[in-house]
């Protein structure tokens, strides 16, 4: 009802007829070397962290952390976690760390794209993973570094089917809510450090 | 918080008692403005974005009814629910509706200027729901009962020795506590409470993508997926000019959003739902109120091509040494007067800007925001309903402002008439705060100091209109 209603008011706009733009031309190639020290700088000002030593640095680094009684979640495959992923999402807020796969990493602002698929344990998925946790952990193949948001979605390109949630993660969480003052760890992770593979 | 009616002079008066209050809260927002100059400047494509940002809204706009219907086929397919509301009133029916069928208790919100100016929380509220607003400066303000005052950073206007003071009072803080990362981790651990034991949450949107039937959520705190990703049940509320044909059109807007708001690359979480949880329900309201009417007048049409970044609240010399509440209406700024200022029961607030362009000159998608405002004053020349106190200047100026001429030249025709005409048939146009055009930084003097000195009959006729004298 309010539907044709709003569609029959839109008949009656006086916005003049514009073609849509041509968007495939726009952006920047970069090479390998400038695609990941981008990536390094642009992940700092969003206050994230690149760190070196690739997939054996962070197996250790979750070791320690289990040694030290951390809980950790791993959705990653080959990176020891101490947790799975159960029917609650709620049951994941004692999570300190979470290791989870992304897609790609985008240079110019240091996103991860992180999909609803990588979210996943068996038969048990959690959309709430990468915000409920204490401390994310991010991996990106090395490979997977686009040097800006338009190239990102041209290979997100078309979604698939399946995927009904996915997020571009950039940094930890923050606010400036309170007289400008930036605060890192709002509502979601206190800190983010991505592993290149 | 009531809203007060009275003009934007006199709530700009009050305002600027406080001198250096007023310093400071020009100031902060001057921060942003020069965080965004920086982020802005560091694309040598920003110009080319900010071209193709406006030709992709217009042209979205310009073929609204089918990619509003592409994008509920697609939401359709996903097994998303789409509701359709004509206005304020019934998109709370709506939620109201969908809520009450979950037996919803705790609803957590996270920011939506869509739903404060449909009034959604006191509507809720009456029906027994509570309703926990959760973005950080969003609840804070909830707490202190008051509007937002920026879009963006929506306490702004609060220091952080009120907000310790908030927040001793409501979340038991220590007393005299004032450091914001404390406050924020009390915060942080007070409302990781409330989305632990919400019933459902709701979410404003910032882009929809027609071909994907999905919806793009941006903040910088998480709150949004902490809110949408716990209970079975999550809502989106969105304005009709959300729309972006597809992923590439949200590409080049996302590019945008974060760094001309607050100098960010990017927010924290740009956050694409298309489709429930497991087990879960999506549901998703389109909401017209008054945006469909904007259009049928091609040059109020353009003020939705916006996309809330807040740039022009920031650049605003009258904005940011009046305040977010100084204008009538939910949305303050150039943007709120360029949408929302038919709310204003005292017609005043598209005088509350200097025309000086800034606010066009920031904006990411090109909203001629300056146009915009000038046009609306001519609206209310041509219908006679000029503000309180400017009326007795409608015999002088009404040709000269309903002139098709002057306004087709456009804007810079405009300026150069408030340079050479007569001052007194340009007051109802330039208003107080043309002071601004001739006295471009006013240091050691605050606008009131500098109003008694230079022209104390305005503050005679401000005080005099406060007391609804038309
Ligand atoms: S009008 Fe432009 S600058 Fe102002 S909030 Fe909207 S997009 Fe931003």
């Amino acid at each position: 009802m309010s539907k044709q209603a709003i569609l029959d008011a839109l008949k009656t706009s006086a916005m003049a007829d514009v073609a849509m733009p041509e968007l495939k031309s726009i952006g920047n190639q970069l090479s390998q070397v400038e695609l990941e020290s981008r990536l390094e700088t642009n992940l700092a000002t969003v206050a994230g962290k690149l760190e070196p030593g690739g997939i054996e640095a962070l197996k250790a680094h979750t070791q320690s952390l289990m040694a030290q009684g951390k809980v950790v979640l791993s959705l990653v495959d080959g990176v020891p976690g101490n947790r799975e992923l159960t029917a609650s999402p709620h049951a994941l807020a004692d999570v300190d760390f979470a290791v989870i796969p992304g897609e790609l990493a985008v240079a110019e602002n240091g996103a991860v794209w992180v999909t609803e698929a990588a979210l996943s344990q068996g038969e048990q998925a959690a959309r709430i993973a990468p915000f409920i946790c204490e401390n994310l952990l991010l991996v990106v193949r090395r490979d997977a570094i686009v040097a800006d948001m338009h190239q990102a979605m041209g290979r997100i390109g078309k979604l698939e089917d399946e995927l009904g949630f996915g997020v571009f993660i950039a940094g930890p969480s923050k606010t400036a809510d309170i007289e400008q003052a930036l605060v890192v760890g709002a509502h979601g992770a206190c800190s983010l450090a991505l592993y290149l593979i | 918080m009531e809203r007060k009616v009275q003009t934007h002079a006199k709530a700009a008066e009050i305002f600027c008692r406080d001198e250096s209050r007023v310093d400071w809260h020009s100031k902060a927002l001057w921060v942003l403005r020069e965080k965004r100059d920086r982020a802005a400047g560091s694309l040598p494509e920003w110009e080319e974005l900010r071209a193709l940002g406006s030709q992709i809204k217009l042209h979205t706009l310009s073929h609204l009814g089918q990619y509003l219907e592409t994008f509920e086929a697609n939401c359709l397919k996903r097994g998303i629910q789409v509701h359709w509301a004509k206005d304020g009133a019934e998109h709370n029916r709506i939620a109201l509706e969908i809520l009450r069928r979950h037996q919803v208790k705790k609803l957590v919100k996270s920011k939506s200027m869509l739903t404060e100016e449909c009034h959604l929380n006191p509507f809720l509220e009456g029906h027994g729901i509570e309703v926990i607003d959760t973005d950080l400066g969003e609840r804070i303000i909830q707490l202190n009962h008051q509007p937002p005052s920026h879009i963006v950073v929506p306490a702004i206007h609060m220091k952080k020795e009120e907000v310790g003071e908030l927040f001793h009072d409501k979340l038991g803080t220590p007393k005299g506590q004032s450091d914001p990362t404390r406050l924020t981790r009390a915060a942080r651990a007070h409302l990781r409470e409330q989305f632990l034991s919400a019933d459902a949450a709701m979410t404003g949107v910032n882009m929809a993508v027609a071909s994907e039937g999905a919806v793009i959520v941006c903040t910088n705190e998480g709150n949004a997926d902490m809110g949408a990703n716990l209970p079975k049940l999550q809502l989106h509320s969105m304005g009709i000019d959300k729309i972006v044909p597809d992923m590439d059109s949200a590409a080049v807007l996302l590019r945008m959003l974060a760094r001309n708001a607050t100098g960010q690359p990017i927010t924290t979480y740009s956050s694409l739902y298309r489709g429930a949880k497991a087990g879960g329900e999506m549901h998703i309201i389109i909401v017209d109120n008054g945006r469909s009417e904007m259009m049928r007048d091609k040059i109020l049409g353009e003020a939705l091509k916006c996309i809330r970044c807040g740039g022009c609240l920031n650049t605003c010399p009258v904005y940011r040494r009046s305040g977010g509440y100084s204008y009538g209406h939910t949305i303050p700024g150039p943007i709120g007067i360029a949408v929302g200022a038919d709310e204003d029961e005292t017609h005043s607030s598209p005088w509350a800007c200097t025309l000086c362009g800034s606010c066009s000159f920031v904006c990411p998608t090109k909203v001629p925001l300056d146009k915009i405002i000038f046009h609306r004053r001519r609206l209310y020349a041509e219908r006679g309903s000029l503000p309180y106190g400017k009326g007795s200047y409608m015999p002088l100026v009404g040709r000269f402002m309903a002139s098709e001429t002057l306004l087709n030249t456009g804007m810079a025709a405009a300026r150069t008439a408030l340079a050479i005409l007569p001052h007194s048939l340009l007051k109802p146009m330039s208003g107080a705060w043309g002071k601004y055009r001739e006295l471009p930084t006013a240091p050691g003097s605050s606008f009131e100091g500098w109003l008694k000195k230079n022209r104390p009959e305005l503050l005679v006729k401000s005080t005099k209109n406060s007391k609804g004298e038309n």
